[in-house]
């Protein structure tokens, strides 16, 4: 990593002369011998006028682990910290889900296919592990039993897992499952077990042991990767991955590897960045304040990440567990006033209030036939008015002598959720709500939760980093029957009761979202998938157990200072995680020779 | 800190400044209400105890510059606190008065610079929410918790103090054992676990956490005092007379004691500022909303980058003002108040100080 | 030597009184420290359905208190676990033991203080001594106002000030990290020269605002000296200037101020928490923070004990000592808290 002096020296010129400039200035040593394009093997789009791309630049990408020291790095996905995003290197997908395309793109996992029973896994014969073993059909079954030991969710729907031979796997399922489902439980995952650390607990998991302790505490200090680099050297304050030459893609990176740092906190990173220390990092949040101070050779991606920020009702609270109040906390918040105090440019607004993501939104609902919520105090007073609330004298809404108290939890330094709650809150406490943030350390605010202590939380609309959660099986099962906290549903809604909202026409709907969730599940039918949706979207709307405030794009960032990569509507590469590892696996992120400086 | 012998009999007691008047004043007062204990009425003696113990040492602070910068900066800020209070009181006659409006978020346009609008002369935050709101409106738990952390400490170490040192046995023992060990655990890491584990919300809560262990610094002092006090003829005088040890506490040593308790109290006060800010800038204790200095802090650092970005560093500055003015006038007050007692011996104990206390530490140390 | 017992027993005393304290706490804690630890699990455990119950019995193992054994029971193992030097294990760090995470940091901690505490009594006490040697002066009225006015910034606000304006703005000084990396530990000058730059910031934020009271006590005590009988003695006995302000005036001034040396240990250790988050200074705070963040209840409460008994023996050593510095006082009974 850079020193400061030239960290200095480097900032200077830049303010003087521009990105240019400092291309320039290092294109002055003398490996900038121009080899006149990138080795033959480029895709489209790598190579731009003016900068040359040699056949290996003596360079590594830098970049940085914000939430664990670089000499505490393990290799245990299940451990408590879990672990680096180096991962995205260091293990081969099985396949990597295109989020714009909806669809998974081949990697280690080369091809397969979907019937109505079965699904076939064809797996790529190039891939090693990093002591040199091949990796298998074996190797990937075994992940999948450490997984059955763990109550991975693929065994909700698959009957039985089988190797056929060397490099092909069978799935079976009962006839009628959702194939895309399938898809998603099947490939979503890294190849992040290999045998030779975790294959005693593989046996003793065969044995009949309980072996679920071990793997949350089994230690991997050492990775043995399959993906492109490979661990060389751990310092104290920086680690190098250094290119693995036997992996299938080296040939696709003229650079040595990825050199990771530790920075704690955003304001960290944004420092970093703003001084081109920094070559990229998966995901940051950075603010409009951040922004401005970045150089211009920083190209933010924007990957829709489906993640975002929520308001879930708790049933069992005396007032939220109450339809026309749930309903009334809607109508008095403007969502967008909200959004843009932390920069509009990196969320998306919900159309309407439909149970799924963004873009599943427009895929799936008719957006004019639901509510949209959009800011109507006077629906408020309304609605507030039939449940039997009254203002008091401190203009506070009041039934039965309790006022109408909003407390509602957040976890305190997650900035881009504490900021919007806040206005929220605000917009709330002029409506008349006895309104109070309340921000918590993360431990509290989680352990809270699972406990049912909340009125009101700020909560995840969907699971973070989880490509599924475009679908709506996945989406819906996250809101309406969430296990994340322990107990089935921590909200404690109805999620195996019949609930009568209105149908939108007039009339009224029925619906069971436990049943209707297992339709989704159990067909293929586009109609019938509609049908499902359709009636789970028209329960959110109405009865709405979470409110949903924005959906932000992941902001991923890449230098283009010293790197080449295609501009962002020319590859549909960007739009998976994450473009600073999976760029370089396709073929499209290229070191220039101004990087060798 | 000075650590100067008691038995320093050079030394003629005097109760600060010009000793001539004083040390007359002080005899001919003590050896009047010594002889007219019995006689002398209620209002009488707290008249007499006011004058001694309030009128005469401010009036001896007060020629001092130093205190009274450091009392008019501490009453802008109490008036600062009064403004808020007026402004959010829904109390019938106060609800229409509305001297400064209450942070909300889209008060103004989100981060406008400082002079930039003039009706937000110090300009917004993140949320559109008026700096100067912001700082005016944290005012009032700002002194709630102050009262709290400033007024338990003091409670606490007078009464552990007094009853040690008047007591003695292993009455005395207990207490300055326990005192000893308090004082020892570093302050900021227990209180950083305590609010960490209890997540107080009540501002009062949270003052008594951040002084949870300042007690003992003081009741050491005062212990100290009470040893020397003790032995005083003026106090042996009135045991002798069969006077209740209450009565003596209350009317020979706790005047003597005033000057301490008001300094420990401005550095009581001056401990809860600092902490409490810090905890809410380093985000230990959850907010509600903009409710402390530090929560301004807080945000404009972790939400606004104020650090790295030129344009929102007003956010962290503005608040970070009232924080330093106003320990700036603590100190000054209580740099001020400190002639009151320095020569700080105040006892007449005539060469004859037997006790094991011979040196007499400074109860003023920052923070 | 009787007192001296008395000073050790109490110093034990207090060790004994903290470490049941952190038991308490972690024991008693609302909500349960392993309940929240295993809420906290739940969430890393993505995608799979392990029952709660068994999350908490994994906590619970490595938490070293025990939080259904009975109570004497549990209290009994963590006391004698902690009399063998045996913090647990570290959730937030994979298990690694806490012991080796206060081994790695503890060391940076003390450097960074020693480096203020000396910084800032080199600075104080010649400041102080030259104000009272010039008395009533412009220079004593200027410093006075000045060492008063930088006393009433908090440290972390000075922090804060340092980061965005010589670290952020003028980039003179590292504000992250405890040395340069890419250089290896040793006796080099690059790692030497780098940790002293590095925690550069962190020294000047405690010494800025700490100086100026020290300074004018220290003035106090000088003049206090300056106008002592056997001073005024040695100036009628035409003794040497410097004699005088070294062997009277220095000695004499400086000693009083030995507690304050003591207690400014104790405020400083308490303080590097916030500036170790500030600066990223991976010392004995920094890593209390980060077991405060991931409620890792063995290495937050590990290293709370680690800072206490430091102060706890610092203080010991420091009465123990005070004695034989100042002959007048015999006893050395009293040390101040902050």
């Amino acid at each position: 990593m850079a020193d400061y002096d030239t960290i200095v020296s480097r900032r200077e010129i830049l303010a003087v002369t521009g990105a240019a400039g400092a291309a320039a200035l290092a294109g002055c040593s003398d490996d900038a011998s121009g080899s006149g394009g990138n080795g033959g093997n480029g895709g489209d789009g790598t190579t731009d006028p003016g900068e040359d791309v040699p056949d290996h630049a003596d360079v590594y990408f830098q970049t940085a682990d914000g939430e664990h020291q670089v000499s505490d790095f393990q290799f245990n996905p299940h451990q408590w910290g879990g672990y680096s995003h180096i991962s995205f290197a260091l293990y081969a997908e099985w396949a990597n889900y295109i989020i714009d395309q909806g669809e998974y793109y081949p990697h280690a996992v080369a091809d397969w296919e979907v019937t109505d029973t079965t699904m076939t896994l064809h797996i790529s014969d190039e891939f090693t592990w990093g002591n040199g073993d091949d990796i298998t059909a074996d190797d990937f079954m075994m992940q999948l039993e450490l997984g059955e030991a763990m109550d991975d969710s693929l065994y909700d729907f698959v009957d039985e897992v089988e190797v056929v031979d060397d490099y092909t796997i069978e799935i079976t399922y009962p006839e009628g499952t959702n194939q895309e489902i399938i898809e998603h439980v099947v490939l979503d995952r890294d190849l992040d077990h290999p045998p030779a650390d975790w294959g005693d607990l593989h046996e003793a998991y065969l044995d009949g042991e309980d072996v679920t302790d071990d793997l949350f505490g089994h230690e991997v200090e050492e990775p043995t990767p399959s993906g492109f680099v490979d661990l060389t050297e751990l310092g104290e304050q920086q680690a190098t991955f250094d290119v693995r030459e036997d992996s299938p893609v080296a040939d696709n990176v003229n650079w040595n590897g990825y050199q990771v740092g530790y920075r704690s906190g955003n304001e960290a990173f944004h420092q970093s960045f703003a001084t081109g220390e920094l070559d990229g990092v998966h995901s940051l949040f950075a603010g409009p304040g951040a922004l401005q101070q970045f150089p211009d050779t920083l190209e933010q991606v924007q990957v829709p990440g489906g993640f975002g920020l929520g308001m879930v009702f708790n049933y069992d609270h005396e007032h939220f567990g109450e339809r026309e109040v749930r309903q009334a906390f809607a109508y008095a918040i403007d969502s967008e006033t909200a959004i843009l105090s932390v920069g509009a440019d990196s969320k998306m607004e919900f159309p309407v209030q439909g149970g799924l993501t963004v873009p599943a939104t427009h895929e799936w609902l008719d957006t004019d036939e639901y509510k949209s919520y959009d800011q109507d105090v006077s629906r408020t007073e309304e609605l507030l008015q039939e449940a039997g609330f009254e203002r008091n004298d401190d203009d506070i809404w009041e039934r039965d002598g309790s006022e109408l108290e909003v407390d509602i939890i957040v976890p305190a330094g997650w900035s881009d959720w504490v900021t919007p709650t806040s206005t929220i809150v605000d917009q709330l406490s002029q409506a008349g709500f006895a309104a109070e943030l309340n921000s918590q350390d993360q431990g509290v605010w989680q352990e809270n939760l699972s406990s049912g202590n909340f009125s009101v939380a700020a909560y995840g609309h969907t699971e973070g980093g989880n490509a599924s959660m475009n679908h709506p099986y996945f989406s819906f099962t996250w809101k309406l029957e969430n296990r994340d906290h322990g107990s089935a549903n921590f909200f404690s809604f109805p999620e195996d009761e019949a609930i009568t909202v209105p149908d939108g026409d007039g009339g009224e709907i029925s619906v069971n979202p436990r049943e209707e969730l297992s339709a989704i599940a159990n067909t293929n039918d586009d109609a019938e998938l509609h049908e499902s949706v359709g009636r789970l979207a028209r329960l959110f709307n109405e009865d709405l157990p979470m409110l949903l405030i924005d959906e932000k794009f992941e902001q991923s960032f890449l230098s283009r200072d010293g790197w080449q990569f295609p501009a962002q509507e020319e590859s549909q590469h960007f739009q998976a995680f994450w473009p600073l590892y999976w760029l370089a696996k396709q073929d499209e992120l290229k070191a220039t020779t101004a990087a060798e400086d | 800190m000075t650590v100067k012998p008691t038995d320093d009999d050079a030394v003629k007691p005097t109760d600060g400044g010009s000793s001539s008047v004083d040390g007359s004043r002080t005899d001919g007062g003590q050896m009047f209400s010594q002889a007219e204990i019995t006689e002398v009425t209620r209002t009488q003696r707290y008249q007499e105890w006011f004058a001694e113990s309030i009128a005469e040492p401010f009036r001896i602070a007060w020629s001092d510059w130093r205190t009274k910068v450091g009392l008019l900066i501490i009453a802008g800020f109490l008036l600062m606190g009064l403004v808020a209070w007026i402004s959010s009181s829904t109390w019938f006659v106060l609800e229409r008065i509305v001297l400064v409006d209450s942070p909300i978020a889209n008060q103004g346009s989100p981060r406008l610079q400082p002079l930039e609008d003039m009706s937000h002369p110090l300009g917004t935050d993140m949320n559109g929410r008026d700096l100067i709101s912001g700082v005016v409106h944290a005012t009032p738990t700002m002194i709630q918790m102050i009262l709290a952390g400033a007024v338990f400490a003091i409670v606490v170490a007078v009464i552990v103090g007094t009853v040690a040192g008047y007591k003695g046995g292993t009455t005395e023992t207990v207490l300055m054992t326990a005192s000893d060990v308090a004082m020892t655990i570093p302050g900021l890491p227990l209180v950083i676990v305590l609010v960490v584990l209890i997540e107080p919300q009540s501002p009062w809560l949270i003052g008594i956490i951040i002084t949870i262990n300042v007690w003992a610094g003081i009741a050491r002092t005062i212990h100290s005092q009470v040893l020397s006090l003790r032995e005083n003829s003026y106090v042996e005088a009135s045991r002798t007379m069969g006077i209740g040890t209450p009565t003596i506490i209350q009317k020979d040593i706790l005047p003597n004691l005033m000057p301490y308790v008001l300094v420990n109290f401005v550095y009581a006060s001056r401990r809860v500022i600092y902490d409490s800010v810090a905890l809410y800038f380093l985000g230990f204790l959850s907010f509600r909303g903009v409710e402390n200095w530090g929560v301004m802090m807080h945000l404009a650092y972790a939400n606004a980058s104020a650090l790295l970005n030129p344009e929102a560093t007003y956010m962290l500055i503005v608040p970070m003002l009232p924080i330093v003015v106003l320990s700036f006038g603590l100190m000054l007050f209580a740099q001020g108040t400190d002639r009151l007692f320095s020569p700080r011996v105040r006892t007449r104990n005539e060469g004859k100080s037997n006790t094991d206390e011979t040196d007499e530490p400074d109860p003023m140390t920052g923070v | 030597m009787n007192w001296f017992i008395k000073r050790t027993g109490q110093a034990i005393f207090t060790l004994w009184a903290v470490a049941t304290l952190s038991f308490g706490l972690i024991r008693l804690m609302p909500g349960g420290a392993a309940d929240i630890m295993a809420s906290r699990l739940q969430q890393q455990a993505q995608g799979s359905n392990i029952p709660r119950e068994q999350l908490r019995e994994m906590v619970a193992s490595q938490l070293n208190v025990d939080p259904d054994a009975p109570i004497h029971e549990a209290y009994y193992q963590y006391m004698s676990a902690l009399v063998q030097g045996d913090f647990g294990n570290s959730i937030r760090y994979g298990g690694q033991e806490v012991n080796a995470i206060i081994a790695d940091t503890l060391p940076w901690t003390l450097f960074l203080m020693s480096l203020s505490t000396l910084g800032m009594f080199a600075i104080a006490l010649s400041l102080g001594a030259i104000m009272a040697y010039k008395e009533g002066s412009t220079f004593d009225l200027a410093n006075t106002g000045v060492g008063i006015l930088l006393s009433s910034i908090p440290y972390y606000v000075a922090a804060v000030v340092f980061i965005a304006f010589l670290g952020y703005r003028t980039p003179l000084f590292p504000v992250r990290g405890r040395y340069p990396s890419g250089v290896d530990p040793g006796f080099t000058v690059e790692f030497i020269g780098g940790a002293f730059h590095h925690a550069m910031l962190p020294a000047l934020s405690f010494i800025v605002t700490g100086y100026g009271l020290l300074a004018l006590t220290m003035r106090g005590n000088s003049i206090q000296v300056l106008g002592e009988d056997y001073v005024r003695v040695a100036r009628l006995r035409g003794l040497p200037d410097r004699r005088i302000a070294l062997r009277y005036v220095g000695r004499n001034a400086v000693l009083p101020l030995y507690t304050s040396l003591l207690i400014s240990i104790g405020f400083m250790f308490g303080g590097s928490i916030i500036l170790e988050i500030l600066f990223q200074y991976r010392g004995i705070g920094f890593e209390m923070n980060e077991g405060i963040i991931y409620r890792d209840m063995p290495l937050m409460m590990g290293t709370f004990l680690v800072i206490t008994f430091g102060v706890v023996i610092a203080l010991w050593i420091g009465d123990a000592t005070y004695g034989k510095l100042d002959p007048r006082i015999k006893s050395g009974d009293d040390s101040e808290a902050y």
